[in-house]
Parts: C-alpha cells; structure tokens; sequence
C-alpha cells in the first residue's frame, strides 16, 4: 500500500495543475507588447498577487508560493524533494565564498534558501564555522573557501563546488528509490556534463578541468566524453550522437541556448506521464519541475522584453509546457 | 467435536463480512483521501467525489449480506444449529468467494476511483465517465455476490 502514501497531496497537484501556465499563455505572453502587458497577463493568471509589479519579486514569489504548498500538503515528507533544491544550496555557497574574498556585502547575490537557509551559509562562511554546515557540505564549504583565498581562482572553487552540487542531486536521486527522481537525476548530471564540456572544448581546457568538473553518471562515458571534448565540440557531438540524447546533436551544434532548452524539454517530456499517475511521489516531484520550468520561461519572456528582444528571438528560448 | 460443521459455518460467514469489510474500509478511506483533496481545491466538488468515494464501500455491504444469509441458514439467528462437519465446510466454501473478491475488489475499486477523481478535479464535466471507470470493478463483487448466494442455498438444501 505504499503507493497510497501521497493521495490527498496527488489530487491537490491534480487541482493545481488546471493553473499551470499552458503553451497558447505562454505564446500570448511572448507576443505581450510590453513587460507591463506581460505583467497584467499574469495577474490574470493569479501571479502578482502582491501586486508589486517587480519581475523580479513576481518570479520569486512564485517559486515560494509553490514551495509552500508543497510544505503544506506533503508536511515532514517534504525532505524528500530536497534533490530539486540541492543546487540552490551550492549556488548559494558560490556567492558566499566569491564575498569572502570581495570583503563587500553585496545585495541581492544569494538565491533563495535551498534545503540550508542562506543565513547559515553565509555565517558560516563568513566566520569559518564549516562545522555548523551539514557533513560533506561542510567540508566542501572550507575547501572551497581555502582555494579561493589561497589561489585567487573563483573557477576552480565554483568548478569544486558545482561538481559536488552535480554529485549531491545524483546521489540524491539513486537514492530516493523513486524511477521519477533518478532519471530527472540522471538527466540533469548529463546534461550539465555535457554543457561544461561543450563550453570547455571551446576555451581548450585541459583534462584536469575536466576530470574535476564532470560528474559521474550512467547514461555518459566520462572517459570518452572527455577524449571527445579534448578533440573539440564537433568529436563532442559524434560522442552525443551515440547516447540516450542524440536527439539533442542539432540543437548541440546550434548553440548552448538551444542545447539548454532541448535539455529542459526533454525532462519535460519524461515526466509528461506523470499528468496521469495518480499514487505516489513522482506527480508531485514532476509539479515541482512544471513550476520551476514555467518560472523560467516566464522569466526569459520577462527579461527580452525588458531589453527589447523581438518576439521570435524569446520564442525560441522559451521552454515546452507540462500543461 | 460433533459441532464443528457450525463452527466451519460460521467461519465462512465471519470471513465474508471480514475480508470484504476491511477492503472496502481500506478502499472507502484512501478514496476520502483523494476526496478530501479534491474538495480543498474546488468545494463545489464534494457531492461528486463523494460519490466517487463511496463506491468501494458496496463490498463491506455485500459481506454483510452474505453473512447474514449464512447465520440465518445455519440456524444461528434463531432454531437448531446443528449439522455435519461437511456441511459445514461446505458453507465455509460457500462464503469465501464474497470473502476474498470483497477484499480484492474493494480495494482496487477505490484506486480506480481514485484516479477518477483526478479525472473529476481536472475535467468537472466528465462525471459521468469517470464514475464508469470504477463502477466496472464492481461487476467482479455482484458476480462474487451472486456466487456465494446460490452456493448458501444450495448447500442449505443438502441432506449431508
């Protein structure tokens, strides 16, 4: 019966996704004039409740708008999503470290708290307490922090840190025993693997860089993988053409950009069943990605119109729909 | 030891109102679960889930019945309850297709009314459909039903 663990939250995620953004909004809003016509196509939609205006405030509200619900419905439970919050606990240590060694208090650098309140990285950081930190977290916070200062390389601390981040969602996923989980898990890591390999065989890395930066994961090859960066983007994407993503070499040899929102749309399209699954934790992890993709398509319509981008150019960057 | 066909009687007749009644308790409550959250997000749709949630609860009805029937045949509820150990047995046997279809179905019933809600909470409209879902896994409890019924009587009617 252990299926029957999640229903109430299920139907709750049933209710809320009839509020999901659909890809004929999304069109409307692409074709918005104006951020302030984006903005009022949104309150319709019940975003803005605060009614501030302020893109910026609007997408975060979100974002805590849905992590409320989910505290809310899934209660002492809701740990189990920490996978979908581990980067946002990395991202955040980046910034704390690159302020320690800035020696300036700048606003406005931290995300909003992952599964480690921002306040606590940052003290910690701050007053070289690592022990206040979870374990490993801990230990990758002084590390990160001794390379920083002591090299003056801000690369090679945020490579440390976003290799441990990689590793942190991968074992989170393994581990949660949900299929859902490890293959957003698996996509994620390979995704990011691939995108830092794109980016490095273009500056010419060296292996090193890419033996630390790569995570491990099933579906990539690391040994390969680095042989084909080491070679340059186009053996990178041959080696691309011979995996799970090979549906993604066009948009590979396109551009990053496009490679990202193939990426997002894939996870997209994997976690689509999840509409009709009415038991379990995977509806209500794949609701957390529906939110968090459609915060990020509105925020990519929300900034080209803040810089007068056409309506094709964010059209093609904006992301597929769950709904 | 010459009463143990009552005893065997009455143990069918326990059993079906056991098994299918802790199946439909097990179906009738994850189904209030769902509701429960249906009705959070959209009041206006508690007559329907409702419906939706007492469907499993049929099974728990329909053990009763059989073990109604098996106690009166039997002479439980009133006159001699007195027969053979293959009579007895017989009634036992009788029973356990109410038992363990009630169980079973009751259960199952409620996860497809459940996913029915879902149905419900994303396309009001479609009501009607979404009760059909659910109500084909009752088919399974009426044919158990009507098993157990014809059986009791037959049984009844043996001079073993």
């Amino acid at each position: 019966m252990s299926d029957t663990n999640y229903i109430f939250a299920v139907t709750r995620i049933r209710g809320k996704e009839n509020q999901l953004l659909t890809e004929g909004f999304m069109h409307q809003l692409v074709e918005a004039k104006d951020v302030s016509e984006v903005v009022r196509l949104l309150r319709d939609k019940g975003w803005d409740t605060g009614g501030t205006g302020d893109p910026a405030k609007i997408l975060e509200d979100e974002r805590a708008k849905t992590w409320d619900f989910l505290r809310e419905i899934l209660k002492e439970d809701i740990h189990k999503l920490d996978v979908f919050l581990y980067a946002q606990d990395y991202m955040n240590l980046k910034s704390a470290v690159k302020a320690q060694k800035l020696k300036h208090p700048y606003e406005g650098i931290y995300g909003p708290d992952g599964t480690i309140p921002v306040s606590k990285i940052v003290s910690a950081v701050e007053k070289k307490q690592f022990e206040t930190l979870p374990g490993d977290f801990g230990k990758l916070a002084a590390d990160a922090l001794d390379t920083f200062l002591h090299t003056g390389d801000g690369q090679l601390s945020d490579v440390m840190i976003d290799r441990a981040a990689l590793d942190s969602i991968y074992a989170a996923g393994k581990k949660s025993g949900s299929d859902f989980l490890k293959q957003y898990a698996e996509i994620t890591v390979a995704s990011a693997d691939l995108k830092v390999a794109l980016r490095a065989a273009h500056t010419g890395k060296n292996r090193d860089f890419y033996e630390k930066a790569l995570a491990e994961c099933k579906s990539l090859d690391k040994a390969t993988l680095i042989k084909a960066a080491e070679q340059g983007p186009d053996a990178l994407a041959d080696y691309l053409s011979m995996t799970d993503y090979a549906g993604g070499v066009d948009a590979f040899r396109t551009s990053m950009s496009a490679f990202e929102r193939w990426c997002d749309n894939l996870l997209i399209e994997k976690m689509r069943p999840q509409k009709y699954n009415p038991f379990g934790l995977d509806p209500v992890a794949a609701y957390v990605l529906a939110r968090e993709n459609e915060i990020k398509s509105v925020r990519i319509v929300l900034l080209g119109k803040e810089n007068g981008l056409p309506a094709s150019f964010i059209e093609e960057r904006v992301r597929e729909m769950y709904a | 030891m010459e009463n143990l066909g009552v005893v065997f009687a009455l143990l069918g007749a326990v059993l079906a109102a056991l098994m299918a009644g802790i199946g439909s308790a097990i179906g009738v409550g994850i189904c209030g679960q769902s509701a429960a959250g249906a009705t959070t997000e959209d009041p206006n749709l508690f007559s329907k889930v409702l419906v939706l949630q007492l469907l499993p609860g049929t099974q728990g009805i329909y053990g009763l019945l059989i073990a109604f029937v098996t106690l009166t045949q039997i002479g439980v509820m009133g006159g001699s309850a007195e027969m053979s150990t293959a009579k007895g047995l017989l009634y036992l046997c009788a029973c356990l297709p109410m038992a363990f279809v009630g169980l079973w179905s009751a259960i199952n019933q409620g996860k497809a009314s459940i996913a029915s809600i879902g149905l419900v909470v994303k396309r009001p409209d479609q009501f009607g459909k979404a009760m059909i879902f659910p109500a084909m896994v009752e088919t399974y409890a009426i044919l158990a039903l009507l098993v157990s019924i014809l059986s009791i009587f037959g049984v009844s009617a043996l001079n073993i």
